[in-house]
């Protein structure tokens, strides 16, 4: 560990807070803040992203992920009324007054629209949040999963593919990347801890059921300066809370898995488990190209949080346990086996003060192990173990100026231990261990109406790496929003992005097992990322929204696996640059029963090896997607998805050699005859698969007997059969293709 | 909302009827290239070189490309401590014709024997005029056994297994390869049975498990791999006492450093279920592909105690 910049940036920070807070508190006078937790009035589940809204004044804010919406800046000693709305849920008017200089809590519970009425209720409406400084920003809502074609099974990091900027490299894998980048650049974090392998069953899916998640947070860019970490995205999983009201459960399974969950109060708060297992493998046969794969995976998750306001008034402790699984155990001992896990556990303390301020502190380990026992096969041992164990603390302050002053410090510390074979035979040990220092502050701007700005700073005060410099350990941070019309907001970004861990990929597998992390070695300079990108959102009605968006990306010091490691003296890892720029639109119209959303990317990737530059394999020119849902009511709901994207590089054949293959040399002299075809590779990635489209149709249907409620999927993959090639066999010619025409079905029962 | 709809349905129908190109060319325009392929062994002066041409099969299956890429015509010659050694073009008749049915050609020289620790340089002028250069080194005879079962003799009295060791080369492969010599009444002929490292049970049927290549400088072997190893010998046979058990010999062969890379760049396998579409490739010559490597090979004997052979009956 090096502390580096400490000290002159504790004094910088000073300064700072003590300059923006005197200001602020000149600014708002006479003014006062109102805040509440809003809740589904069934099971008392936090609401993230609704909206707040104060009629007479035409300001407001949406919830975050808490649940939690704070105005300031009301001006004091006047009636208002404030209206709660979120789509699903009836909108619900409260009339208020609220003081000077006092912060006024009205906490709302919002009731659910019965499945029976989804087509003529009303329901809450999208608000416009006119200077939210959101750009890169995707909030995904459950009902937004659950629009997605499940396929086998329904899956968050699936559902991302379908937005702008985010591609996949075939339908086996549930990885994605984002505007160019690698998939190791992606942060996936459960309620703030991060989740180091987030995949099941060779990537097919992710780890986090959905019927755990509350809300998801999707940053493709242009994150703030709280977020740290990773060069490309942030997805930040917030899980639910568990029914405050009433014990309840619920069972679902499908071709692939059986899962249950359980929820229910216990005094002063609540809980959740969730549990899910693989049962059968069959259906994963038509993702492996009809190889089976023995393979077992399970995930357990269990929170459970705690508010007593005689405790500690405007307090909330939470604890969050989670942990996932896969084995694929082989029978034969001649062929391998492996294992991979994730375990996590955090405990999270959330407090509203009687001031405007309101802080996190959080404490986590987050624990990754993977293991490839070769037993007899020809198959490299490899054995991979992380421990993160973290510190974080954030402190957020809101002006009566409805500015906000945002302080927080992260202390990483990570332990690796990684030993693996290469395909040239020679043994690396990459373990390691470090610690990360990072602090951050930030000021948003959100005292005029039509214009925000949040802008901000991380700093690395001490890095993981051993490196002798880190060129990203200051990383400030812009985000800006002007209104210029009522409905036409431009939006721009621009700040500078670290990364000091990495897994160990290799590009040229397109199904990947083990995918083992790793300190960035001292060798290297951490990876840095300098992201540009600005784009206008045109709310043309509440219901119809367009968004146009371009970005340019460069990434430095990118470690890269290194093909030619022929003796132990050659470096496992080599430092890539890489450059991505595009245009994203998204075009979504919401007016019940009709949801439609229309998006495409024009995207180029490119990235830098040793001088010789070439296209990346997710790099994609055009993208489409298009997505229909259509609510019938009764509890009717189909969707259709559409995807289209130009095909992927691949590297072009230059024809064969004959290649001699040998053994133990003790058999009959093999030089004459024991000979086979070797491929001959063109320049990197300079051809192009065809490209790549799909339709998915799915149909779903709740409804209740008793007090049993059910609900039942039933989907179609790759509707018209398409044969879109995944890769083709090197030593044969045949092509592979990725899933054929693939009806499924889901039953969840609610108890 | 039914003019929505109609337009959103209108999108769909023609994205949907877009009949886009599903074929694939998986080649760049071909380019020649040559290979060469050599291992020079320790324990023959018969050495031999391959040299042949890439290939672009029309199809895309290599396997159904039968034309002969053998290179004729190459001048090869080969030094070792300022010695030359020209090597000739033959062929000889294949011994599977599934592909090629003509004969297979290849340059040789019967008169090298390298010693260990020798320095070989080769180098290949193709009728074209491109040069195929390369070297190696062959392995450090220095290294040496060493047996902990009392003066070479495995005794199950006194050792519960055979553990053998030897010298660590550095980042290179050993292949060890275990036999029992015996003969059969009335034959003189010396066999060899080849004895497992283990055996495997596997549906109640024991699997042998033979060494292979590695970088593991040592092996052991269990007594009762050892006991199994010895009953198969005769298998079946009731007669015992027509099995004479003579000893066991140890061998090693040592790959050199660029035999070592290359026999790894040969086992593709990451494992069952990876895919990897550009598979890394390994080559030490220079002006083209393929391999030019050595390889040493040394034996060591064992004795079995008496008492041991003449209890599963033999003598």
């Amino acid at each position: 560990m090096k502390i580096k910049t400490g000290e002159r940036f504790g004094y910088l920070i000073q300064i700072l807070i003590l300059v923006l807070l005197s200001t602020a508190m000149l600014h708002g006078q006479g003014r006062g803040t109102i805040r509440g937790l809003v809740t589904d009035s069934t099971n008392g589940e936090p609401l993230a992203f609704c909206n707040a809204v104060i009629n007479e004044l035409g300001a407001g804010a949406s919830t975050d992920q808490h649940g939690l919406y704070i105005i300031a800046s009301v001006p004091a000693g006047k009636h208002y009324t404030l209206t709660i709305s979120y789509v699903g849920y009836q909108t619900k008017i409260i009339r208020f007054t609220v003081n000077r200089n006092s912060i006024k809590e009205i906490d709302v519970s919002l009731v659910p629209v019965g499945i029976k009425i989804g087509a003529v209720e009303t329901v809450g409406k999208k608000t416009i949040e006119k200077n939210a400084t959101d750009i890169g920003l995707q909030r995904i809502s459950l009902k937004d999963i659950e629009m997605t074609p499940k396929g086998v099974e329904s899956d968050v990091f699936r559902s991302l593919q379908y937005l702008p900027g985010v591609r996949s490299t075939g339908d086996v894998s549930a990885r994605y990347y984002v505007r160019g980048s690698s998939s190791n650049e992606n942060l996936v974090t459960l309620n703030g801890i991060t989740i180091y392998n987030p995949f099941h069953a060779f990537g097919m899916f992710s780890v986090i059921d959905p019927d755990m998640i509350n809300s998801v947070e999707f940053y493709k860019g242009g994150f703030t300066a709280e977020e740290g970490d990773r060069l490309s995205s942030v997805m930040n999983i917030i899980t639910k809370d568990g029914n405050k009201n009433n014990y309840d459960g619920s069972v679902t399974t499908s071709f692939l898995t059986a899962k249950t969950l359980i929820e229910g109060p216990i005094p002063y708060g609540s809980f959740i488990v969730t549990g899910r297992k693989s049962y059968s493998t069959a259906i994963l046969k038509k993702f492996l190209n009809d190889q089976s794969a023995p393979i077992n995976f399970y995930d357990l998750s269990f929170k459970l949080n705690y508010d007593n306001p005689n405790f500690i008034k405007g307090s909330k402790f939470i604890i969050t346990s989670f942990i996932s699984g896969d084995e694929l155990n082989n029978n034969s001992p001649y062929i391998e086996n492996m294992n991979w896990s994730n375990k996590i556990l955090g405990l999270d303390w959330f407090q509203l003060t009687d001031s405007p301020l309101y802080y996190e502190l959080g404490v986590s380990w987050s624990s990754f192990s993977g293991n490839v026992d070769p037993k007899l096969s020809s198959a490299k041992p490899r054995n991979n173990q992380l421990d993160d164990i973290t510190l974080k603390m954030d402190f957020n302050y809101i002006f009566e100026s409805k500015d906000e002053f945002s302080l927080g410090a992260e202390i990483k510390n990570l332990n690796t231990t990684l030993f693996l074979e290469n395909s040239f035979g020679v043994v690396s040990n990459l373990g390691g261990q470090g610690t990360n220092i990072s602090v951050y502050g930030k000021y948003k701007f959100m005292r005029y109406n039509n214009f925000g700005a949040d802008v901000g700073v991380r700093v690395v005060a001490a890095s993981l790496t051993s490196s002798d410099s880190n060129p990203f350990f200051l990383q400030p941070r812009v985000n800006l929003t002007y209104r210029v019309f009522p409905a036409v907001a431009l939006k721009a970004s621009w700040g500078i992005y670290e990364q000091e861990v990495t897994t160990l990929s290799d590009e040229n597998e397109v199904i990947s097992l083990f995918e083992p992390w790793a300190i960035i070695p001292s060798y290297l300079k951490p990876a840095g990322s300098i992201q540009y990108s600005a784009g206008v959102t045109t709310d043309f009605t509440q219901d119809i929204s367009l968004d146009i968006q371009g970005y340019y990306k460069t990434m430095q010091n990118i470690p890269t696996l290194n093909d030619y490691k022929i003796v132990s003296t050659d470096p496992d890892l080599i430092s890539a640059t890489g450059e991505s720029y595009g245009w994203e639109f998204l075009f979504r119209l919401n007016k019940n029963p009709v949801a439609f959303t229309a998006s495409y990317t024009l995207s180029w990737a490119y990235k830098d090896v040793n001088g010789w530059l070439y296209y990346p394999r997710y790099d994609s020119r055009n993208s489409v997607d298009l997505t229909l849902g259509y609510n019938f009511g009764n509890g009717w709901q189909a969707s259709a998805v559409w995807i289209y994207s130009t095909g992927l590089p691949f590297t072009q054949s230059l024809g064969f050699y004959n290649k001699l293959y040998f053994g133990d040399l003790y058999s009959a002299w093999p030089i004459y005859e024991n000979y086979l075809p070797f491929q001959v590779l063109s320049d990197k990635d300079l051809g192009r698969l065809p490209d790549y489209h799909r339709l998915d149709l799915s149909l779903s249907k709740s409804f209740n007997i008793s007090s049993v409620k059910f609900q039942f999927d039933a989907s179609i993959i790759n509707v018209y059969n398409r044969a879109n090639i995944f890769y083709f066999k090197r030593d044969t010619g045949e092509r592979v293709n990725m899933l054929p025409f693939l009806p499924t079905a889901t039953l969840k029962i609610e108890l | 909302m039914k003019k929505i709809l109609i337009i959103i349905v209108t999108i769909f129908s023609i994205l949907f009827l877009d009949s886009c190109s599903n074929t694939l060319n998986p080649y760049a325009p071909f380019r020649q290239r040559f290979v060469l392929s050599g291992i020079i062994r320790s324990d023959t002066s018969y050495q031999v070189i391959t040299i042949s041409k890439s290939y672009q099969p029309a199809n895309y299956n290599p396997s159904t490309d039968t034309e002969n890429v053998a290179v004729l015509g190459v001048e090869v010659n080969m030094w070792c401590n300022d010695t030359l050694y020209a090597l000739r073009d033959t062929s000889i008749p294949r011994t599977d014709t599934s592909k090629y049915k003509s004969n297979v050609s290849f340059y040789y020289c019967n008169n090298f024997r390298p010693p260990a620790n020798s320095y070989i340089e080769i180098q290949a002028l193709l009728p074209n005029g491109l040069l195929l250069s390369s070297t190696t080194t062959t392995p450090d005879a220095g290294f040496g056994f060493f047996d902990i079962a009392s003066n070479n003799t495995f005794d199950p009295a006194v050792n519960s297994q055979i553990y053998m060791g030897w010298k660590d080369l550095g980042n290179v492969y050993y292949v060890p390869r275990i036999s029992i010599v015996y003969y059969q009444k009335g034959d003189t002929t010396a066999k060899e049975f080849l004895v497992p490292l283990s055996y495997i049970n596997q549906n109640n049927s024991l699997s042998p498990n033979y060494p292979q290549p590695t970088k593991i400088n040592f092996f052991t072997i269990d007594q009762s791999t050892l006991d199994e190893a010895m009953r198969e010998i005769s298998g079946n046979d009731p007669n015992k006492k027509d099995f004479t058990i003579s000893k066991m010999i140890v061998y090693i062969i040592v790959y050199d450093e660029n035999l070592s890379t290359y026999y790894s760049s040969l086992q593709h396998s990451i494992n069952d279920y990876t895919v990897i579409l550009d598979a890394g490739d390994y080559s030490n010559i220079s002006g083209g592909f393929g391999i030019f490597g050595s390889y040493y090979k040394a034996s060591w004997r064992i004795d079995l105690s008496r008492l041991y052979i003449n209890s599963f009956g033999y003598n």
